[in-house]
């Protein structure tokens, strides 16, 4: 016997979608299946944060050290009221974004040089296998001296972790373009610098937008450690002070902001992938 | 007077691990509007004979005509189509057509946009001018391939086993419509190739290469008692066959016996 539900209703509308009935059923079964992995996923997020609350209330943890979703919440009611929220926000993500947008194209004029000069690539190549290992962390208290305790530093440091990185991923994908589209290119008579803009840097396209994604996450990187050193603003900033004054509600807030700030700018990069992804797609299917 | 000359061509090639002689005394010549095929055991250096004619590597001795004066460097005097279609994804078909013309800086001609376009609906692609290659068929692309090859206009036009990557069928019908096309054009063709029925049945002539370091073997004249309206026609000539074997003694093929290991 049926009972009323509406997912009997958003059943049959979907199966009746189908091209056959067969063809129906597979709807279904994938809609529930992606339906099951979201519930999954919403589930776990709200369980991890009432266990959390629960846990800080019968005192199976010490929300002093740990913190607690309540007290977050009200950290960051108590932030969007006196508008420093923002501001903390703002500065963070301007210098990610200025970080990783100089670090992606000074990598790729590097990486475009390197192409072009064989002998330098050679010659430069032990300094950016060394470069690449190094810990570009070290170089923060040599930013600060010589760029001073501002944003400049930060940006320096954001840039000197994504650089090198960016370098090798674009470099290496340029020489991984077909050598037979140069051969192509060059039966027509093309010049180098012809060779470069028709064949590989549109052929490394992909490559380059693989090397964004891997970049915002190291900007990020780059611009918290800057603002643990030097800044008087942004979300690094509350949480180094938050464990100073021993405010660990501050530092969890500034935690949970940056993840989702991060996990924005990367969803931006990924769709800006689809859009150009879609755009070479382009209108024509046949 | 030829209208390609090789003569007396050697090619060395320089690596670490020493000198490899790819051509050796190598001779050839073609006249206006002929098609000649090129065939020889792998490595033999028939790839890079294209290569000389294209301008784009120099030999070591000898020298390299077209149309009565030497070889410098690419130019729009010469097409090449190599063995696979190698078009741009991220372009259009009409905009990989383009390609040769954009190169050369000519593209911008309504004229020139306007003979591609006529040669896509020629060639049964006028639908699929604003299409990526990706929705095209094997030998869709390779007709888009020719289109841009002949795009600029060359008079000679050298074939890098360009069928070599079809399936069967498709080659059988591309064999056809681009000797139809290339013989209507009046280009002079050189065709290299594994297949020797593909070199008789489209070919006036072929040269038969050996081994490294590649010399003219053999130079055999594909001569046919009915004139040649088509490659299949060729196929079903009866003198086909005295051809086929002729070049396939030529070639001088071993297949080097398996060493059964014992039991």
């Amino acid at each position: 016997m049926y009972m009323f539900n509406p997912l009997n209703s958003l059943r049959s509308s979907i199966i009746q979608s189908g091209e056959t009935p067969d063809h129906g059923a597979y709807l279904w079964a994938q809609w529930k299946r992606k339906a099951s992995i979201i519930t999954v996923q919403v589930t776990m997020l709200v369980a991890f944060f009432a266990l959390w609350e629960v846990a800080a209330r019968a005192g199976w943890i010490d929300p002093f050290l740990l913190s607690q979703p309540s007290r977050i919440w009200g950290t960051l009611v108590k932030l969007h009221s006196d508008g420093s929220l923002y501001h903390h926000l703002l500065v963070t993500c301007t210098e990610t974004a200025i970080g990783f947008i100089l670090g992606t194209l000074l990598g790729t004029i590097v990486a475009i040089a390197l192409w072009w000069s064989d002998f330098l690539a050679k010659a430069l190549d032990p300094y950016l296998v060394v470069l690449n290992s190094m810990p570009k962390i070290v170089l923060g208290p040599l930013f600060i001296v010589v760029l001073g305790t501002n944003q400049t530093a930060i940006i320096a440091m954001a840039l000197a972790i994504s650089l090198i990185t960016t370098i090798m991923v674009v470099f290496t994908g340029f020489q991984e373009v077909d050598r037979n589209l140069v051969k192509l290119v060059k039966t027509f008579g093309a010049s180098r610098m012809q060779v470069m803009t028709k064949v590989i840097v549109p052929a490394s396209i992909p490559t380059i937008i693989a090397a964004l994604k891997v970049n915002v996450g190291l900007s990020w990187v780059g611009v918290i450690v800057g603002e643990f050193l030097v800044s008087r603003a942004g979300l690094g900033y509350l949480a180094i002070y938050g464990g100073q004054v021993l405010n660990m509600n501050l530092v969890m807030t500034s935690v949970l902001l940056l993840a989702v700030a991060a996990a924005l700018m990367y969803q931006m990069v990924a769709w800006l992938e689809k859009r150009y992804l879609a755009s070479r797609e382009g209108e024509a299917r046949h | 007077m030829p209208f390609i000359e090789l003569k007396d061509i050697s090619l060395k090639y320089m690596t670490l691990e020493g000198e490899t002689h790819a051509l050796s005394g190598l001779s050839i010549d073609v006249e206006q509007g002929q098609f000649v095929g090129i065939v020889g055991p792998s490595g033999c250096g028939k790839s890079t004979l294209l290569s000389l004619i294209a301008g784009l590597i120099k030999p070591t001795s000898g020298q390299v005509l077209v149309g009565g004066t030497p070889v410098k460097g690419p130019s729009a005097q010469v097409g090449y189509m190599l063995q696979q279609d190698y078009l741009f994804e991220w372009r259009t078909i009409e905009q990989n057509c383009l390609l040769g013309l954009e190169l050369t800086g000519s593209a911008i001609r309504e004229s020139s946009r306007q003979q591609v376009a006529e040669m896509l609906t020629d060639y049964g692609l006028g639908s699929f001018q604003k299409s990526y290659p990706r929705h095209l068929s094997g030998g869709m692309r390779q007709r888009a391939a020719l289109v841009r090859t002949l795009a600029t206009s060359p008079d000679v036009l050298l074939l890098d086993e360009p069928f070599s990557a079809l399936d069967y069928h498709t080659r059988l019908a591309m064999q056809e419509e681009v000797y139809e096309i290339l013989r209507a054009a009046r280009k002079t063709v050189l065709l290299v190739t594994h297949d020797i029925p593909e070199a008789v049945a489209m070919c006036d002539r072929v040269y038969v290469l050996t081994k490294r370091p590649g010399r003219v073997k053999a130079d055999i004249h594909i001569e046919l008692a009915e004139v040649r309206p088509s490659p299949m026609q060729a196929r079903k000539a009866p003198e086909f066959g005295k051809f086929f074997n002729r070049i396939w003694e030529e070639l001088d093929v071993h297949v080097q016996p398996v060493e059964l290991t014992s039991k």
